[in-house]
């Protein structure tokens, strides 16, 4: 009973209640006709297409840095990465790796620019985040009216200016990881293995970096920056380096996300691209000052979840498509949870 | 008294000061439509036929004329209204008839018969509510469909 | 020379905003009569939402990013009031007396959850927007017209129920301004708007000098020292928050009777945003703001708002390019302020902790 009990304190009652929602969907999916196998797959898919978007906020939270608000600038790099890659012309896996290399490097340099910038701000960085991300984001509208992009599949025809608002990349590399090595089990399953292994890979990566001793020396500065300073440890370096490393993957996540979706979304569309990923990260357990891989893949699994559950299922149960505000609900009913929870709690 | 006490009634009385501000400020400020009807009307078997061109004004607005079969659309605030009738001339000959139209609260539209208002006909008669004729069912498939992307702002 | 430097580093912020429209206005070529016009009509339509922000900022609770809560109250007073069909100046009365309970429940709510997230008030102020937002959304959209009876068929979307996107408020329109009507070499006045924000003005002038506003001010100086001091720290930080609220209420209410349209589902995020953009080009920073802040600010930031899209069009053939400048300089004058805050914040502290380590070692 007693073990129960620590088991669901553990758990945390916000989540616990998500997922006897989600659990509760997914049940009630094959009375209202909806397809279970479809949904899992669909499910499955999103999970893949944001993991690694989620994933780039736990070197942060690690390091004490809070939640990343400021994602939508490592997503920027991402969008610069995979317009240049087609402006070069590169089609295939070849495309795709040129759109990450590039990204990377973007990435890079936003991070160190940004991660300077917080080590200046610290007690304030989640606000200072959300506007530097926003601010950002409108500074690349201009950027993308104005750069001098040639490609015909990315800018307007006649009569217009700039690149456009969303492009396809389609015959460039549409799905290249969804694709590789994927499995049909069934009519409507479809295993996207190769995003899984990507995302899988990318997980690897940060869990072998903090078994790393910069990766200790980054969780030692954010769960106790004084006891780490004594230690030897370069507390404003560790941060400086967690942003970078969360910006690089913000980066790939948004490719990872692109190449799936068959989209390239511009100009406002980085602009709330922060808060499902922080929700998603909350929801798994997280807190303001802690997160792990777990908190990542079973955040993700949910949030996801009962993203791609609610249109089919409510909407077929009350004749209403009540998404969009369950979303809003639910992704910001849970940061809220995680800001008001009192420190000794968050522990 | 008590202290506590007092400040309780102070607050209630408040509250119900407050509550009756809002009802008399929704009374004064309710909006109507009238349609001013210069039609024949029949009231209890009688025949009012409706005389020829009359001058009708509202709470000592500027008159307008309205021929026979005529109706005049009005916007009115509050519930009650002088309205004022005068006949140049007709079988009746010229006279000059002005009575008070009050106005129930849930009424959106109402139509004023100005023959039965002439004949000095009770309020009831004059004063008739209107309601648009409902709209043409839409098909319950078409309903559904409309989704909150339309509505919502896009983000 | 030393007090007109320090004069001048104090007002960096106004002065570098006004340059830069002193820049854009000929550039846009605006007649400057039809920009006096808007500029006077613009400070009626928004003072009173930016002035909703000053007591949080008293009471040491930085920005109220949570105003929209009360922006969100005063739309639905003005949804009922537009339903019930009361008009004038009695609807507008009766719209702001509906509102103002919820507005008062959530500014309660808000209060209370600020201070379970002390510290970190902004951002968390932020969030319950957005949360509240969802509410409002679970109410307008799905609420009214079912459970909520809607009069008015015109108000509700085709479905049947959930309130239509644009509302015009044709009933209450500019009832306020054109109260007391006022020409005076073809520019139209709004008198009695300008005399509610006066008196709002003076409201908080004489509000700072009550015994709650001294308490809020020692609140935001020091929590230790005022809850030393016997000020009941919580309580009188809710109630910095249930008044902002409600004014933010009020003011939303004054902005939309201008306007006369009501976007069901997205003015109230413009006005949280736009009100302390505002209050901040004016020149106010997280722990201080003024009455003049606000006017100056308003005035900077409409300025800005009108003349920049056209400016960007004359500068580089493109209005759109203006409208993202504008957009990015309101997102970056939020940011800048937040980091020259914190910046403060954080060399204050060393200097504190370098102090402590005893004389002769740092400084």
């Amino acid at each position: 009973m007693s073990g129960a009990r620590r088991l669901l304190a553990e758990f945390g009652l916000p989540r616990v209640i998500i997922a006897l929602f989600l659990l509760g969907l997914f049940a009630a999916a094959p009375l209202v006709g909806v397809s279970l196998a479809a949904s899992l797959s669909d499910t499955v898919v999103r999970f893949g297409m944001n993991g690694i978007l989620v994933l780039a906020l736990v070197p942060m939270i690690q390091s004490g840095c809070g939640l990343n608000f400021g994602l939508p600038l490592g997503v920027l790099a991402g969008l610069l990465g995979a317009t240049l890659s087609i402006e070069i012309g590169l089609t295939g896996p070849g495309g795709f790796a040129a759109a990450a290399g590039i990204s990377l490097g973007f990435a890079a340099l936003f991070g160190l620019g940004y991660g300077v910038l917080l080590n200046r701000v610290k007690g304030g960085e989640m606000m200072i985040a959300t506007y530097v991300g926003f601010a950002s984001v409108m500074f690349m509208c201009m950027a993308w009216l104005v750069l001098p992009y040639r490609s015909p599949t990315m800018i307007w025809g006649f009569g217009g200016e700039g690149l456009r608002t969303t492009i396809s990349v389609e015959g460039f590399w549409l799905r290249v990881l969804d694709d590789f090595l994927s499995v049909r089990i069934g009519e409507e399953f479809r295993f996207p293995t190769g995003l899984l292994l990507a995302f899988g890979a990318a997980a690897a990566l940060v869990w072998g970096f903090f078994r790393l001793r910069v990766g200790t020396a980054m969780t030692a500065a954010g769960q106790n920056p004084v006891y780490a300073r004594a230690a030897g440890v370069d507390v404003d370096r560790m941060r400086t380096l967690s942003v970078v490393l969360s910006t690089m993957l913000g980066a790939l996540g948004i490719l990872a996300f692109q190449q799936s979706f068959g989209f390239i979304q511009l100009y406002q569309g980085p602009f709330y691209m922060a808060f499902p990923a922080v929700a998603a990260i909350l929801i798994g357990g997280a807190s303001v000052s802690r997160a792990s891989l777990v908190h990542v893949l079973v955040g993700t699994f949910l949030f996801q979840g009962i993203l791609t559950m609610t249109p089919s299922v409510i909407n077929s149960v009350v004749k209403a498509d009540m998404s969009d505000v369950v979303r809003v609900i639910v992704s910001n009913g849970m940061i809220l949870y995680a800001l008001t929870r009192r420190p000794a709690e968050g522990r | 008294m008590s202290r506590t006490r007092r400040r309780a009634f102070l607050r209630a009385a408040l509250l119900a000061g407050a509550v009756v501000l809002g009802a008399w400020l929704a009374r004064t400020g309710r909006a109507h439509t009238l349609f001013l009807d210069n039609a024949a009307v029949t009231l209890g078997g009688q025949e009012h036929p409706a005389p020829g061109a009359v001058e009708v004004s509202l709470d000592g607005g500027k008159p307008e004329v309205l021929e026979q079969a005529e109706r005049a659309m009005r916007q009115v605030v509050g519930p009650v209204h002088r309205l004022a009738i005068e006949v140049r001339q007709g079988p009746g000959g010229p006279r000059r008839v002005e009575r008070e139209i009050r106005l129930p609260f849930g009424w959106d539209a109402a139509v004023v018969s100005l023959p039965a208002a002439l004949a000095g006909a009770p309020a009831g008669a004059v004063v008739t509510r209107w309601q648009p004729p409902p709209p043409e069912d839409a098909p319950a498939e078409q309903m559904i469909q409309q989704k909150d992307a339309d509505v919502l702002p896009q983000r | 020379m030393n007090r007109l430097r320090r004069l001048l580093a104090e007002n960096a912020v106004v002065l570098l905003f006004a340059a830069l429209i002193a820049a854009a206005i000929p550039l846009s070529g605006a007649p400057p009569l039809y920009l006096l016009q808007e500029v006077l009509t613009r400070l009626g339509r928004n003072a009173v939402l930016v002035l909703s922000l000053l007591l949080p900022v008293m009471a040491g609770m930085g920005l109220n990013f949570g105003m929209v809560l009360g922006a969100m109250a005063g739309q639905i007073g003005l949804i009922l009031v537009t339903d019930w069909a009361i008009v004038g100046l009695p609807g507008l009365t009766l719209a702001a007396m509906l509102a103002t309970p919820v507005a008062v429940l959530l500014g309660w709510l808000c209060g209370a959850v600020l201070n379970r997230a002390k510290g970190r008030e902004m951002v968390t102020g932020y969030i319950l927007g957005f949360f509240v937002n969802g509410l409002y959304q679970l109410v307008v959209l799905y609420a009214m017209g079912s459970l909520i009876p809607m009069l008015n068929p015109e108000l509700v979307l085709s479905r049947g129920y959930g309130v239509r996107n644009v509302i015009n408020l044709t009933g209450v329109r500019q009832v306020l301004d054109r109260l007391v009507p006022a020409r005076i070499g073809g520019i139209q006045l709004p008198v009695f708007t300008y005399a509610l924000i006066a008196a709002m003005c003076l409201f908080v002038v004489w509000f700072r000098r009550t015994k709650l506003g001294q308490d809020m001010r020692a609140v935001g100086q020091d929590r230790a020292v005022a809850d030393a001091a016997g000020i009941p720290v919580e309580r009188t930080r809710i109630l910095a928050i249930v008044l902002s609220t409600l004014l933010a209420c009020y003011g939303q209410i004054v902005f939309l009777q201008n306007l006369g349209t009501l976007n069901t589902y997205n003015s109230h995020e413009q006005a949280g945003m736009f009100s302390i953009a505002a209050l901040l080009i004016g020149g106010a920073s997280v722990t201080r703001a003024s009455i003049p802040n606000v006017l100056v600010g308003v005035v900077l930031f409409h300025l800005l708002f009108i003349v920049s899209p056209t400016a960007g069009k004359n500068l580089v053939g493109s209005a759109q390019l203006g409208e993202y400048f504008r957009q990015f300089v309101s997102y970056g004058v939020i940011a800048v302020a937040l980091v020259l805050y914190a910046w403060r914040k954080q060399a204050g502290e060393q200097q504190a902790r370098a102090a402590l380590r005893g004389p002769g070692v740092g400084t």
